[in-house]
């Protein structure tokens, strides 16, 4: 259940949705994608009233709910062609972008496989396709990730770059955040039906601890290191992970070379150090925690 | 490009209908089955005094039994013709003209099957019975099967939209269509029926198609119920305006219950 939500998605924007289970994510994307109407309010799609223009409104929106939206006893190539028939798309067009898409999802060869032989990762891949290959205004996806390998993951975010660059609404709902951490341009998170936190990405990171004055660094000895660290006064904080330390300096305090001295003079040899890169799962993760 | 899709979902839906499954086979065999008690019945020769005539009980029942199959599989059928693509059913909810090329598309495909069932049977007696009494009054006899016809997809559509048909849909269609078949005077002529049984069999309109095509076909010479024939027109106009309102209302939530 979800209430008192007052909120614009930004046009051509990428807009991410996380939050714990049962927050209300799917539902928002339900009531956006008009599959729920809402108890109370409107929802205005490019100008138009959801609910009394829905005929209109479908057009512009695409979706990816969190189960797979295909016939089961239909063939891949059949069920691509279906909805692309019901989007008005070019018929001659049509197969040319079928077989590219499913190629880009290494799905060629199972174009002709009835939907119910498929494997959950597949069948995932095809929804996607299905949702991606009509290019709409507008595209809502409730964890499009799930069931995918890496591979597969990385053609998803290369494809929703495209995307964003023809200007295109792209709502995610996700728990993996960090996986389109290139492509997110607002961060929303819900907990119990409420939205909690909305800023743009760049706002969350700036505010963040986690990735002012902090780096990580590999050194010959990391349990000394990691002692020496916490003497030091410019210094806020440290923890130990596998293999190296996690530094985060004092306000102002980024005089890195007086660390690598200090390291150096009690014999510890610096092999490597990296800056911390956002981990947006973390950080949405504590934000969850806080409130 | 809708018709594209509508043919692309029809062809499908009539594919796996007549895909070679058990439910196939048996519809197959039920001609056969048919057949073997029509042979039995001619040999018997057993006569129906009807409305002061004398027909063959072959006669009666054939023609019955053709359109109790053809209304049984659209009762059974349509529903699950369209529950057959409840996987479906949010990418069509949110696609443009989805739901109604889901609809129309099962309807064709439930139509063109229960044709070939009814079609079958049809061959089947008439292979052995002369069935000229189907020239008599064929057009106006023809219309009344088709109001038959609609009527029934009527009543399968509010039943599919009223969320009845689904937890127990077969035991649902095989008490239904028993009931039809039962009190619709479609082994029995409805006049030998005991009071009340035999008027209230008439608020049936499966009774009245019925009774009025075997008076068009049976009896040429005998003047047609048209009170008959204003009742099934009525109930068809009121229960297409039900069918509608109930899935204008009823159709979206429907599904989202199930999903």
């Amino acid at each position: 259940m979800i209430k008192n939500i007052d909120y614009k998605f930004l046009r051509g924007k990428v807009t991410l949705i996380s939050g714990p289970s049962g927050a209300g994510k799917s539902t928002l994307i339900n009531i956006i994608s008009g599959i729920i109407s809402p108890s109370e309010g409107n929802i205005l799609l490019l100008g138009n009233n959801l609910h009394s223009n829905f005929n209109k409104v479908k057009s512009y929106i695409s979706c990816v709910w969190n189960e797979p939206s295909l016939f089961s006893n239909m063939s891949v190539i059949n069920n691509l062609r279906f909805f692309s028939y019901l989007r008005g798309q070019n018929i001659k067009e049509i197969d040319i972008k079928v077989n590219d898409i499913l190629q880009s999802f290494e799905i060629i060869h199972d174009k002709n496989k009835f939907i119910s032989n498929l494997s959950q990762g597949t069948k995932r891949k095809v929804d996607l396709c299905r949702a991606l290959i009509n290019n709409s205004e507008i595209l809502l996806l409730d964890e499009p990730s799930s069931f995918l390998d890496n591979k597969s993951k990385k053609t998803l975010v290369k494809i929703l770059g495209k995307y964003k660059e023809e200007g295109k609404s792209i709502i995610i709902v996700s728990h993996h955040a960090s996986l389109y951490s290139n492509l997110i341009d607002v961060v929303i998170i819900m907990k119990n039906g409420k939205i909690i936190y909305n800023q743009p990405l760049e706002n969350l990171i700036k505010n963040t601890k986690e990735f002012k004055n902090a780096f990580i660094l590999k050194t010959s000895n990391r349990l000394l290191a990691n002692d020496i660290l916490r003497t030091l006064p410019e210094i806020e904080d440290t923890y130990l992970s596998q293999k190296s330390v996690h530094v985060y300096l004092k306000e102002g305090d980024g005089d890195l070379s007086s660390i690598i001295n200090s390291l150096g003079s009690k014999g510890l040899k610096i092999k490597k150090i990296i800056s911390k890169e956002p981990n947006l799962d973390k950080l949405i993760g504590e934000l969850i925690n806080a409130h | 490009m809708l018709i594209n899709a509508f043919t692309l979902l029809t062809i499908k839906k009539i594919r796996n209908n007549l895909s070679f499954t058990l439910s196939t086979f048996t519809t197959i065999l039920q001609p056969i089955l048919w057949l073997s008690i029509f042979l039995y019945l001619r040999e018997e020769h057993i006569i129906l005094n009807l409305y002061n005539n004398q027909i063959r009980y072959i006669d009666f029942i054939v023609l019955g039994i053709f359109v109790w199959r053809t209304v049984s599989y659209i009762l059974g059928k349509f529903p699950s013709s369209i529950k057959e693509d409840a996987s479906a059913m949010r990418s069509i909810i949110i696609s443009p003209g989805g739901e109604k090329i889901l609809i129309w598309s099962s309807i064709i495909a439930t139509f063109s099957i229960a044709l070939i069932i009814g079609s079958s049977i049809l061959l089947a007696a008439v292979l052995l019975y002369d069935f000229s009494i189907f020239l008599n009054h064929i057009i106006i006899a023809f219309l009344v099967f088709l109001l038959i016809i609609i009527i029934h997809f009527e009543i399968a559509s509010i039943i599919v939209i009223s969320h009845i048909h689904i937890k127990d849909m077969k035991s649902i269609g095989f008490i239904t269509t028993t009931i039809f078949g039962l009190s619709a005077g479609v082994f029995f002529p409805v006049e030998l029926f005991p009071p009340p049984f035999d008027n209230l069999a008439y608020v049936l309109p499966l009774t009245q198609g019925l009774t009025l095509m075997r008076e068009l076909l049976l009896f040429p010479n005998f003047l047609p119920n048209m009170n008959l024939l204003f009742m099934l027109l009525s109930e068809t106009i009121i229960l297409f305006i039900s069918a509608i309102i109930l899935y204008k209302k009823n159709f979206k939530s429907y599904w989202l219950e199930k999903l």
